[in-house]
């Protein structure tokens, strides 16, 4: 558990200047002064959500916020890190959870296909959440990328399959269940569904 | 725990498991805290109780019996087991975390109600296993800590909750002596990730005019403190969060799908469980707020489809 993105707390962007943040902040502490609300349950909030904004501004401007997180980012993968993505899609494929995200951990370089692959495991591992941030920020890297909208898409807009198919009968499960997993493991990367089994 | 793990049936045959381990968990109660306990009976602990007793492989004895509750047309129970006796001790124990919850939380006479309640219960709870006290204590207290950090980390306490939940079984299981899978470990985990989700969702606008912790309250706190009412704000998290549920329910399907070959008992009404009552619950809270166990109401107001 973590403290919420400091760009997105202030709501600027991340090649934001020193200027800018004051500015977002100045224009969050007035926003959010507890002293604007008078309900109570207002107020409470109003505290927390000014907590949050003194912390992100320390962060930015202290510098203890990683700036070359995105540069980082921003890299091409080379020979070596093309051959690790292969393995942790195979690892992905076959629901190695722990030991993708291990060689991921370890991988220096984090280009969007990084980011991807992560979010994917990270879903997988029930942390939905921050496998979307991790999706849309491999997105915000390729928005070209076809496989990252494709996946994206059916995270945010997860077709109801228990309201189209209901529960009807045994032979209905296998359809079911391999559609539960579409949704799941993106797209029948992880899914063989053609053998009837998830 | 929330009382949402039950199942929604057409007709008493489709929960017919179900309803034999809750009448029996009913009569225990009584048996053991007299009539009054019947009240603090919990149906997320019965929920508990059917899983277990589908796992096992001793033969399921039942009986014919009237009680205070049905005391013209007798009903059939299971007979008193191993599992049924832990389940009541862990039910109890839950319940003294509860009531110290309301304790915390109320104002006024509740408070004292909650104190006095809880002083009953923990001279009861005495009994209660070490290994199966130390599991729940941990639990809370973890979700404690994160409770005063003011997490906003919806999937993260919602797994501490499946993790305590999946600890508790394991443990429950260990003394009966069922052997449990990671199949059925997994399982359960996600009920209980399922059933904090569900209680976040159900209990957000009270916990925040109450100003008590919700995660989901510190997640979407912008838009608390924006130009929607507290209603439309509440309205516009469920929407938000509806693709987590989805996920989540897949998550169930999947996890069930390699668990039904281990169920040796009602494997039919544990399909119907999994892939009918889980969705249609959720849908319902997340939609309404509360959950609606009309299954005629909610398939016609939900579109989900049923055919047996």
């Amino acid at each position: 558990m973590g403290l919420k993105d400091p760009y997105e707390v202030l709501g600027v962007p991340r090649n934001a200047t020193k200027e800018q943040i004051r500015q977002a902040y100045n224009s969050s502490v007035k926003k959010f002064h507890p002293d604007r609300y008078t309900e109570p349950h207002m107020k409470e909030l109003a505290e927390e959500k000014m907590k949050e904004v003194n912390q992100a501004y320390d962060e930015l401007i202290n510098g203890s916020s990683n700036q070359g997180s995105m540069s980082q980012g921003y890299s091409q993968p080379r020979g070596e890190d093309t051959q690790a993505f292969q393995r942790i899609r195979v690892m992905i494929q076959q629901r190695q959870w722990a030991q993708a995200r291990s060689l991921l951990d370890q991988m220096s370089v984090r280009p969007a296909e990084w980011f991807f692959l992560q979010g994917i495991v990270l879903i997988n591992e029930g942390d939905y959440q921050q496998g979307l941030s991790s999706i849309e920020s491999a997105l915000r890297m390729e928005p070209q990328n076809q496989e990252y909208q494709q996946v994206y898409q059916q995270l945010r807009n997860s077709s109801y399959f228990y309201r189209t198919r209901g529960y009807s009968d045994q032979t209905d499960q296998t359809a079911r269940c391999c559609q539960a997993c579409a949704t799941l493991w993106c797209l029948s990367m992880c899914c063989d569904c053609g053998s009837g089994g998830c | 725990m929330t009382g949402i793990l039950r199942p929604v049936a057409q007709s008493p045959e489709e929960s017919s498991g179900f309803r034999l381990h809750y009448c029996s968990l009913c009569k225990a109660t009584a048996r053991s805290w007299g009539q009054l306990g019947r009240f603090f009976l919990s149906y997320d602990l019965c929920f508990l109780s059917f899983f277990l007793s589908s796992l096992s492989s001793d033969p399921l004895r039942t009986k014919e019996t009237r009680c205070l509750v049905h005391p013209m047309k007798s009903q059939t129970i299971k007979q008193p087991d191993r599992i049924e006796d832990e389940i009541l001790k862990a039910q109890f124990l839950l319940l003294e975390y509860q009531l110290l919850d309301y304790w915390k939380d109320e104002s006024g006479w509740k408070k004292y109600l909650a104190i006095a309640l809880h002083w009953l219960v923990k001279r009861k709870t005495k009994r209660t296993p070490p290994e199966i006290r130390d599991i729940v204590a941990l639990g809370i207290s973890d979700l404690q800590e994160k409770e005063d950090l003011h997490c906003y980390d919806m999937d993260h306490m919602a797994l501490v909750f499946g993790h305590m939940m999946e600890g508790l079984v394991r443990k429950i299981a260990d003394r009966c002596a069922i052997p449990i899978s990671s199949e059925a470990k997994t399982t359960i985990r996600l009920i209980g990730k399922w059933v904090f989700f569900m209680d976040a969702i159900q209990d957000l606008r009270e916990d925040v005019l109450r100003m008590r912790y919700n995660p989901l309250k510190y997640q979407y706190i912008d838009l608390f403190l924006g130009d929607q009412s507290l209603s439309e704000s509440v309205v516009t998290v469920r929407e938000k969060e509806r693709w987590k549920v989805d996920l989540l329910i897949s998550h169930l399907a999947c996890s069930w799908n390699e668990l039904r070959p281990e169920m040796r008992r009602y494997q039919e009404e544990w399909d119907r469980f999994f892939h009918y009552s889980i969705p249609a619950m959720s849908h319902s809270i997340l939609t309404h707020g509360f959950p609606c166990l009309q299954t005629s109401t909610m398939e016609e107001e939900n579109g989900i489809e049923r055919s047996v």
